[in-house]
């Protein structure tokens, strides 16, 4: 019957989250009125889970790196196409999340095209096929390196439809809200939740014999 | 039943996640202090995320300083080719625009002066009227002369039909009766130019140019065996 009353731990977390919220509104009006040290700003508060997100989806450092940029500089480019000035971040992580998305059919397309012709300059996601190549994967009893697994499960991530590795990736690892999730996927956040226990389902059993 | 665990398997995934709360999350607890199946979903789900978390607390290894540097210099780019785009739309491409048009503008007015130019040959005027209307009267005052009673003219033929008449008098008219093609028009300013310079009376010009000129089909005669016709010419 009674509503709880916040604690004044509780309420000076708000307040600090209040105030947060302010000054990063304030970044993104003077971003959008031109003032590129203010987007500077604003890109060093989002550029790190805008990497840690893009790298879980791309599984490239490199590739992340790029993309985040492309990301930001497009943002900037089309601030004035965003209409809550307050939703700033959710409004980048969408850009970073289509860029990534795009990214990775070109690069299943190139794949596709040069299957007989491994690239040369394999990277840390490029890992698994060699992995997979010399059996490791076959050979549970055979303990899997920190490097191995952490590509396993990346292959095991890439094979999620692409709402759930979506979802997964913010939510489940990236530990971003659930609302900003279901605004960046155009979902209810129900279905955030339900992505994720699909997601996570899904990979257990792809990984299931190695946890 | 298999949707009961389904049910029960969601809600312990959101327990998981730290999604459930109130009652909810008591009804959980409940179910997994009672059931092994309940503890064992709890187990899948727990140990899935443990691994999710260990491998996304691995960061990025970029260079920040020059990720910086660099996302520095392009949005540096963007904004010096953003504000050469806005000089171009906003100052040089209204310029090129207005320059075009002035281009066209002097370019039609050049046409149209080359058209109508004043000093230009009176032979001309007359076949770029004889193409233009069926009939055309074009004055040469400067063969204006004496008014000789026997400047009846002469009447300029081609192939036996009558193209057009050269007449004397105050001021020499050529009168193009028909639609001519240019060059038979051309003939007949020919003629008449010939006649103009090389006649000294320019009154007599009627007289002298049917034995002084003869080009292509084009024949001339003494306009006095064809009296019709000089009613038409103005004296």
């Amino acid at each position: 019957m009674s509503q709880r009353l916040p604690t004044d731990s509780q309420a000076q977390a708000a307040q600090e989250q209040a105030a947060l919220a302010s000054q990063e509104l304030g970044l993104v009006l003077a971003a959008k009125a031109g003032d590129r040290v203010a987007f500077g700003k604003l890109a060093q508060q989002y550029q790190r889970q805008c990497a840690a997100v893009a790298l879980r989806l791309l599984g490239n450092t490199h590739d992340a790196a790029e993309l985040v940029q492309d990301a930001l500089v497009k943002a900037y480019k089309n601030l004035d196409q965003l209409q809550q000035s307050d939703r700033f971040g959710s409004w980048l992580m969408r850009i970073v999340t289509n860029l990534a998305l795009n990214f990775r059919r070109s690069r299943g397309r190139r794949q596709a095209i040069s299957l007989e012709q491994p690239a040369a300059d394999s990277d840390e996601g490029e890992d698994l096929r060699a992995t997979i190549a010399s059996g490791i994967l076959d050979a549970p009893e055979k303990p899997l390196t920190s490097a191995e697994l952490g590509s396993a499960i990346q292959r095991a991530i890439d094979g999620l439809p692409e709402k759930q590795r979506l979802a997964l990736v913010m939510f489940a690892i990236e530990k971003m809200p659930q609302k900003d999730v279901a605004e960046i996927l155009s979902c209810s956040v129900e279905a955030v939740k339900w992505h994720v226990f699909m997601a996570r389902k899904q990979l257990r059993k792809s990984l299931g014999t190695y946890m | 039943m298999k949707n009961d665990t389904q049910h029960l398997d969601f809600l312990i995934s959101q327990y998981v996640d730290g999604c459930l709360e109130g009652t909810s999350k008591k009804s959980v607890e409940q179910k997994m202090l009672a059931d092994p199946g309940a503890r064992a979903l709890y187990v899948e789900h727990r140990e899935t995320q443990d691994l999710l978390d260990d491998w996304g607390n691995r960061i990025p290894l970029i260079h920040w300083d020059e990720f910086d540097q660099k996302l520095a210099a392009r949005l540096e780019h963007e904004v010096v080719g953003g504000e050469r785009a806005s000089i171009f739309r906003r100052w040089i491409r209204p310029m090129a625009a207005a320059a075009a048009l002035f281009v066209a503008a002097t370019l039609g007015y050049a046409w149209h002066a080359l058209s109508h130019t004043p000093g230009e040959t009176p032979e001309r005027s007359v076949a770029r009227a004889s193409t233009e209307r069926p009939h055309a009267v074009v004055e040469y005052p400067e063969a204006a002369g004496g008014n000789h009673p026997s400047h009846a003219g002469v009447v300029v033929e081609e192939a036996g039909a009558q193209l057009g008449t050269v007449a004397g008098g105050r001021a020499l008219h050529t009168t193009i009766d028909r639609p001519a093609d240019e060059e038979a028009a051309q003939s007949l300013r020919e003629n008449v130019a010939y006649g103009l310079q090389n006649v000294a009376d320019k009154s007599n010009l009627a007289n002298t140019l049917p034995s002084a000129v003869a080009v292509g089909e084009l024949t001339t005669r003494p306009a006095s065996d064809d009296k019709s016709n000089d009613a038409a010419f103005p004296q």
